[in-house]
């Protein structure tokens, strides 16, 4: 379960990287009329796959997925959108991107939108998941040793006590 | 991008691949081959989205627009060909994209009191229909009683809100995607049928920096636009917004074939002079928009919402 989670995590994270290069891409006129500034998106995906499933860069890789960088990309996704394009502006730039990457035949800006709006959903929710699991499992630990002030003078008898703690949250960490 | 192919399932608006179910008639390409070649009678029923439709159907079939056929809008455009149904007896041949939007549209004709004896569906839909020399086009057309030159396209809302220098682009070719209209029509025919209608090409400019600053030549065009509900012809420089001072549009036959056929970006109409485009702006010299910073986008005040098939008009001008 976690293991998805997380591939869901680097997977929307790489998505909404892309679409923060991607937009960035399209200000710059030179590079939008001569290139497809949608290809970052799949290519931020597979940079996030390459620096989840490499061993030896994970470690840094795993500071890019986290909830709070996956938050700010969007708010600075959503800021950009407002103000250089405008409410109704914001409707048609993303699914725009997305169309000129993907070109499914058939399919309205609604559509391309649709898809947009679930990949960031999918993302905050895995991150949300995440952040309640971890919350959860805080919980049980501070109920099995007895609470806070409890947990404090065992911790002093017996460190040990709080090493369980530090191992299931590192193993939460991914 | 796994995730997104799932999430493309997702969004909607599948497609289903034929599969002949018991209790309709079905006709196959081969048998309708051989009725059209024995110039039997019969209506030939095309459901296909308008932007399908202009790219190829059957010659001698009725648009209808209908497809899917699932919402109350899709049977009204069914609706308003029942009449002209029932004004005879002979076969109705459903063609369908695929198929699938054939059954409702069977269903639907038969609840409205068309014999069932009549309908055939086509087996496989227009997808599968083999027959070159049986398929009309409508994405460009010479009109020689009309003096014009008809290419429909796509509106791209995309450039109502942001820059480009594309006018008109042909969906295949690399800058297809990047013009305030996607042409369904290829750049090639259009240029052909305006050397048919007689026009001029003026190939006075090449994609070096000495021709920066130069006006495209060539004949004088009259380049207007229409689309279904607008029941006029507006000019297509009311379409498209200038940065700076408005100069009015004047577009005149480039040519450029040699390089059209070389670069493949797709480019019927550029809005500034252009040694690539078939058609351009002689008003702004080539460089305007690379070195001197002139901006277009659409008028989203005048033209349709994004993905309306539009009808853009070239007619030879008087200079």
């Amino acid at each position: 379960m976690a293991g998805i989670n997380k591939l869901l995590q680097v997977i929307s994270t790489g998505f909404v990287l892309g679409f923060l290069l991607a937009l960035l891409g399209l200000q710059w006129f030179w590079l939008e009329m001569r290139f497809n500034v949608g290809l970052f998106i799949p290519l931020a995906m597979v940079i996030s796959l390459i620096g989840y499933g490499v061993k030896p860069v994970r470690k840094y890789f795993n500071r890019i997925t986290s909830g709070k960088v996956y938050v700010v990309t969007c708010l600075i996704i959503v800021a950009l959108l407002v103000f250089k394009y405008g409410l109704s502006g914001s409707q048609v730039i993303p699914a725009a991107i997305l169309r000129e990457l993907l070109a499914i035949p058939g399919y309205g800006l609604v559509h391309y939108n649709r898809i947009i709006l679930v990949m960031f959903c999918l993302g905050l929710l895995s991150y949300y998941f995440e952040f309640c699991v971890k919350g959860f499992v805080s919980l049980m630990s501070l109920i099995k040793t007895g609470g806070g002030k409890q947990h404090e003078v065992q911790g002093k008898a017996n460190p040990s006590a709080h090493h369980l703690t530090a191992n299931r949250f590192s193993r939460l960490r991914y | 991008m796994l995730i997104i192919l799932l999430l493309i399932g997702l969004a909607g608006c599948g497609t289903s691949q034929v599969q002949e179910k018991e209790g309709y008639n079905y006709i196959s390409p081969e048998e309708l081959k051989s009725k059209l070649e024995a110039n039997e009678e019969m209506v030939l029923l095309d459901i296909l989205v308008e932007e399908e439709f202009a790219k190829g159907h059957i010659t001698g079939s009725i648009s209808t627009c209908a497809y899917p056929v699932e919402s109350d809008e899709d049977r009204a455009r069914l609706a308003a060909v029942v009449p002209k149904l029932k004004e005879n007896e002979l076969p109705i041949v459903i063609v369908c994209p695929r198929g699938g939007g054939a059954t409702r549209t069977y269903d639907y004709l038969a609840g409205e009191g068309i014999a069932t004896d009549r309908l055939l569906i086509l087996s496989g839909g227009f997808d599968k229909w083999p027959y070159e020399e049986f398929v009309s086009q409508e994405a460009v057309v010479l009109d020689k009683e009309k003096g014009e030159v008809r290419v429909k396209a796509k509106v791209n809302a995309k450039y109502f809100e942001t820059v480009t220098r594309h006018g008109l682009v042909f969906e295949g070719g690399s800058n297809g995607d990047k013009a305030v209209l996607t042409g369904l029509g290829s750049e090639k025919v259009f240029h052909d049928f305006l050397l048919e209608l007689g026009a001029k090409p003026g190939n006075n400019l090449d994609a070096t920096a000495e021709f920066k600053g130069h006006h495209v030549e060539g004949d004088l065009l009259d380049v207007l636009i229409t689309w279904q509900g607008l029941g006029k012809e507006i000019p297509l420089g009311d379409a498209i917004i200038q940065s700076g001072e408005q100069l009015p549009m004047q577009i005149r036959f480039g040519g450029n074939i040699e390089r059209a056929n070389k670069f493949n970006t797709g480019c019927i109409l550029c809005l500034d002079s252009c040694p690539v485009g078939i058609v351009s702006d002689a008003s702004h010299p080539y460089g305007s928009v690379d070195d001197m910073g002139k901006e277009f986008r659409g008028n989203k005040d005048v033209l349709p919402p994004d993905g309306t098939i539009v009808t853009v008009i070239f007619r030879l001008a008087e200079e």
